[in-house]
């Protein structure tokens, strides 16, 4: 039996790596911005080059806030088996934040400043079996 | 700087529906019913009327697209008539454009009048449009609530506070914003609220637990605006006046290439301060006498006490508790309720905030009433910390 199918929220989101996965954002080659999701084109409107270009953001990053996400929100967000996760504000480096679930971790273990390690985790299971994939992040060192 | 608008724009009327369920209403008769009290206030005809800014900032639950349903709605003449959107901010925006163009000499007479109705959407809370990356799926995990809870770990984290004293502060906002909207007759949350049922209740996103976050309501509100030569043609000799109305958007830095701190509102800091400059105000800790701020969540108006420079830095959580933003504290905040109270009908939040300052400034406001006050202000915020519109508008007295 071969591997369950499998695919992200979103193309362009995730790329899994032989490390891991990592995140694809774009950085721009004129003014070195790096942005998350990946833009088109570089908005800096002091940047003359505008030639962003998909980059992988670190795998890691420093929690910079979090709170408990208690109720589930309203569709267009999907999630089976829904509990109250766990949502936090990852400081990704070059003033880049991203915002993710975390996982892998209890409440009372969470501590601003600790490092997270980029993982992907299924969300949903779609209509037709394919496990819908998300990024998360969990304490670095206990990544499987 | 620009010379700005401080006093070249006079409210003379100004409506506000009761806030809450309305069922009974539709977006079309809560306009109507803002725009008759506002009207009947202003002493003016509808004809004179030259032009509407409508608010409304999701076109798709009742209200439908672009300006005609306020047009309809209202039946006034073939007249301009614009729909603004600026995200929570949208109340003040439509204030702004009416403002703008009797300023300029465009409109003798203007509307604005904002209108949300948000109860009948089957869920709680606002529906959620994140946009990104060619979809609207990548990053629908945060809520508003869990947006704004991240201010608190932040806030904790950056000036050593313990998450039990934040708490206690947080519970305070809400505690003194019940207080005051069991005296509002048209707020949508009427009761006054025990401390240990706010300190107790539900966690939403923690820290934030169901009495840190404001309703959902339907409402609306309008204000009429003119010069203050024809307010005073009008018989209106000393008329309420719009001394700054300033705006600040998030241009990304704050998660792109910035150094937010992740506990303040940097937007809303920048809007303060030209606002400030607008109104000719030096030292607003002095000259402000109450604001009506965006309390979408208690740690909002927390962190926002310190960007209006109202508290220092690090120590808005003290101040709330000493009582200074109290009805009767020394710059009272949410005098009619809030958010809190009146929830949030996102399109008429702004210009409900600017209808207690007139019926403040007027000496109108019933048993909320505080003596002698100069300037209101008042403080919008859309979106999320992270990335939002911050709107600061200050009203006064022409003389």
């Amino acid at each position: 039996m071969g591997k369950a199918a499998e695919r992200f929220v979103v193309e362009g989101l995730v790329e899994q790596t032989p490390a891991g996965p990592r995140l694809i954002g774009s950085r721009c080659r004129g003014c070195g911005t790096t942005y998350f999701p990946q833009k088109a084109s570089c908005p800096n409107p002091a940047c003359t080059d505008k030639a962003p270009v998909a980059a992988l953001l670190p795998d890691q990053g420093t929690l910079y806030s979090y709170t408990v996400q208690r109720y589930q929100p309203p569709p267009l967000f999907r999630m089976d088996g829904w509990e109250p996760y766990l949502l936090g504000l990852v400081d990704m480096g070059d003033g880049l934040q991203v915002m993710g679930m975390l996982t892998g971790v209890k409440e009372q273990e969470v501590r601003i400043g600790m490092t997270l390690q980029l993982v992907t985790e299924p969300l949903y299971c779609d209509d037709d079996g394919t496990a819908v994939l998300t990024y998360k992040f969990t304490p670095a060192g206990t990544a499987l | 700087m620009a010379s700005g608008i401080k006093d070249k724009v006079a409210i003379i009327g100004m409506g506000c529906t009761r806030f809450g369920e309305r069922w009974e209403a539709s977006a079309e008769d809560l306009m109507v019913e803002a725009f008759s009290e506002a009207l009947a206030d202003a002493g003016v005809e509808r004809e004179q009327i030259d032009a509407i800014w409508v608010g409304n900032a999701l076109d798709d639950i009742n209200v439908g697209n672009s300006s005609l349903p306020a047009a309809h709605a209202l039946r006034l003449g073939q007249i301009p008539v614009t729909r603004v959107e600026n995200m929570c901010a949208t109340g003040t925006e439509a204030l702004r454009g009416a403002t703008y163009a009797v300023a300029a000499g465009a409109a003798d007479i203007a509307l604005a009048i904002g209108v949300e109705k948000l109860k009948d959407t089957g869920y709680g809370g606002l529906p959620l449009k994140t946009k990104g990356l060619l979809n609207d799926l990548w990053m629908p995990y945060g809520s508003a609530p869990g947006n704004f809870a991240q201010l608190a770990g932040a806030y904790c984290a950056k000036y050593g506070v313990d998450p039990a004293d934040l708490k206690r502060a947080m519970a305070h906002v809400s505690w003194k914003s019940h207080q005051n909207g069991a005296k509002s007759p048209k707020a949508h949350l009427r009761a006054a609220i025990d401390m240990d049922k706010i300190l107790n209740a539900p966690l939403i996103a923690d820290p934030l637990g169901l009495f840190d976050c404001c309703g959902v309501s339907d409402g609306a509100a309008a204000a009429i605006v003119t010069t203050p030569e024809i307010a005073r043609e009008l018989g209106i000799g000393n008329p309420v006046t719009i001394k700054a109305i300033q705006l600040a958007g998030s241009n990304g830095s704050e998660m792109q290439f910035g150094e937010w701190d992740g506990a303040s509102l940097i937007n809303t800091q920048i809007a303060a301060r030209r606002a400030y400059a607008e109104a000719g105000i030096s030292d607003p800790r002095a000259d402000l006498f109450m604001t009506e701020v965006h309390d979408c969540f208690s740690v909002t108006e927390l962190a926002v006490m310190e960007d209006l420079g109202l508290s220092d830095p690090g120590r808005a959580p003290m101040d709330i508790l000493d009582g200074r933003y109290d009805a009767d504290g020394a710059i009272p905040c949410q005098l009619d309720g809030g958010l809190k109270c009146f929830g949030h009908p996102v399109g008429a939040s702004g210009l409900r905030m600017a209808y207690e300052v007139y019926n403040q400034l007027l000496e109108r406001a019933g048993e909320r009433q505080r003596a002698n006050v100069k300037f209101g202000l008042t403080h919008n915020l859309g979106g999320a910390p992270y990335n939002n519109i911050a709107a600061v508008s200050i009203l006064g007295r022409k003389d």
